[in-house]
């Protein structure tokens, strides 16, 4: 009576543990980092040129330097970059340029390129979240044609042939060295660097920061 | 192998894990990259994906508490004992057999320390179901 009691309950646990496993990957799948569709959402209505979001009137500028393949640089996309758009960017306080550097490694320049070229079309900034979501471990191969094409074709407004014919053209190989010369100006080391620039001066952050430390930042370039 | 062995080794895993998952959740809290001692930059990767969370808890911070639970578990002699090792030891590696399809075909990147894990679960869980022998054998 006893051990049949106890085979009651092992199979109990055995039942609540699967169903705990699932409730924790079907968490894991529904609410980790956000979907292509909140991309879309934070980026809808907010003007976008070339690398540039926000208003081209903002008193504030951040310059972000970043590269594709960057683990942190997509930490700060998934978990910093939708609330600095929807405090500063959206209100018009803040505009963030995009410096898209291509220094990791042989994957970093195929995707810097295909980022800047969706920036011909105004959609760099949708490309290169969707890539974030997708980035995978630095310089492993990943970043194939196939992966570049496939995230242009996920990409809302993109004339993925005119997207295709950018990637190698020269205007996009200028703008990565013109990323480049200013990160050397800017004495960038490492990715992702905020430069937060305003009336009052500037202010350099590194790594994935919280919102808060960029509010201090923009405070502080601001005041005069 | 008697049931208080099987104990012993059931708090020296949890403890192992214990400490393993409360450095991981230390870097991901602080944002820094955690020691991979080869695979260079697969355990940045996976620490700094989207699957890294859950409703914004660290996964690491969940490997925290399962490791706690394994650890009383391990210190609960008899029935409870069997059934928590064995339900926490479950849903664990049931769990890191899905990190670790993430981190094969989504991520593409493999993180030392959660491999680790992942077999010191799967030692807890064979460990729990020995242990359900001795304990009925008892009965």
């Amino acid at each position: 009576m006893i051990k049949q009691r106890f085979s009651w309950l092992l199979s109990i646990v055995v039942v609540c543990a699967v169903i705990v496993a699932a409730l924790l990957v079907w968490l894991s799948q529904t609410t980790s980092g956000g979907s292509e569709e909140d991309i879309r959402q934070l980026l809808a209505d907010i003007p976008q040129n070339g690398t540039t979001l926000g208003s081209e009137d903002a008193p504030v500028t951040i310059y972000l330097y970043e590269d594709l393949q960057c683990p942190v640089c997509a930490r700060f996309a998934r978990d910093t970059f939708p609330d600095l758009v929807k405090s500063y960017v959206e209100p018009g306080e803040v505009k963030v340029v995009s410096e898209t550097l291509a220094v990791i490694g042989p994957d970093s320049v195929p995707a810097a390129k295909a980022a800047v070229s969706a920036g011909e079309q105004n959609r760099y900034w949708e490309y290169s979240m969707l890539f974030f979501l997708n980035q995978g471990r630095e310089n492993s191969g990943y970043v194939t044609d196939e992966f570049l094409t496939n995230i242009a074709e996920k990409t809302q407004g993109l004339d993925v042939n005119q997207w295709n014919q950018a990637r190698e053209s020269d205007a996009v190989q200028s703008e990565l060295d013109s990323a480049q010369a200013s990160a050397q100006d800017e004495g960038v080391e490492a990715t992702p660097t905020l430069v937060v620039s305003g009336p009052s001066g500037t202010s350099k952050l590194v790594g994935a920061v919280p919102v808060s430390s960029i509010a201090t930042a923009i405070e502080e370039v601001q005041t005069s | 192998m008697s049931e208080r062995s099987i104990r012993v080794l059931l708090a020296v895993l949890a403890v192992a894990g214990l400490l393993m998952s409360t450095y991981l959740t230390w870097v991901h809290l602080l944002g820094l990259a955690p020691v991979c001692l080869a695979g260079h930059g697969g355990c940045e990767t996976v620490q700094s994906s989207r699957y890294a969370e859950i409703l914004g808890v660290p996964v690491a911070t969940l490997g925290m508490g399962g490791y706690v639970g394994l650890f009383l578990a391990a210190l609960l002699r008899g029935e409870i004992g069997v059934l928590l090792g064995l339900f926490i030891s479950l849903v664990s590696i049931l769990f890191s057999a899905y990190l670790t399809y993430l981190e094969l075909f989504v991520i593409y990147a493999i993180c030392q320390w959660c491999v680790s894990s992942a077999v010191i679960m799967t030692a807890a869980f064979i460990l729990s179901v020995v242990r359900i022998g001795r304990v009925r054998k008892k009965r």
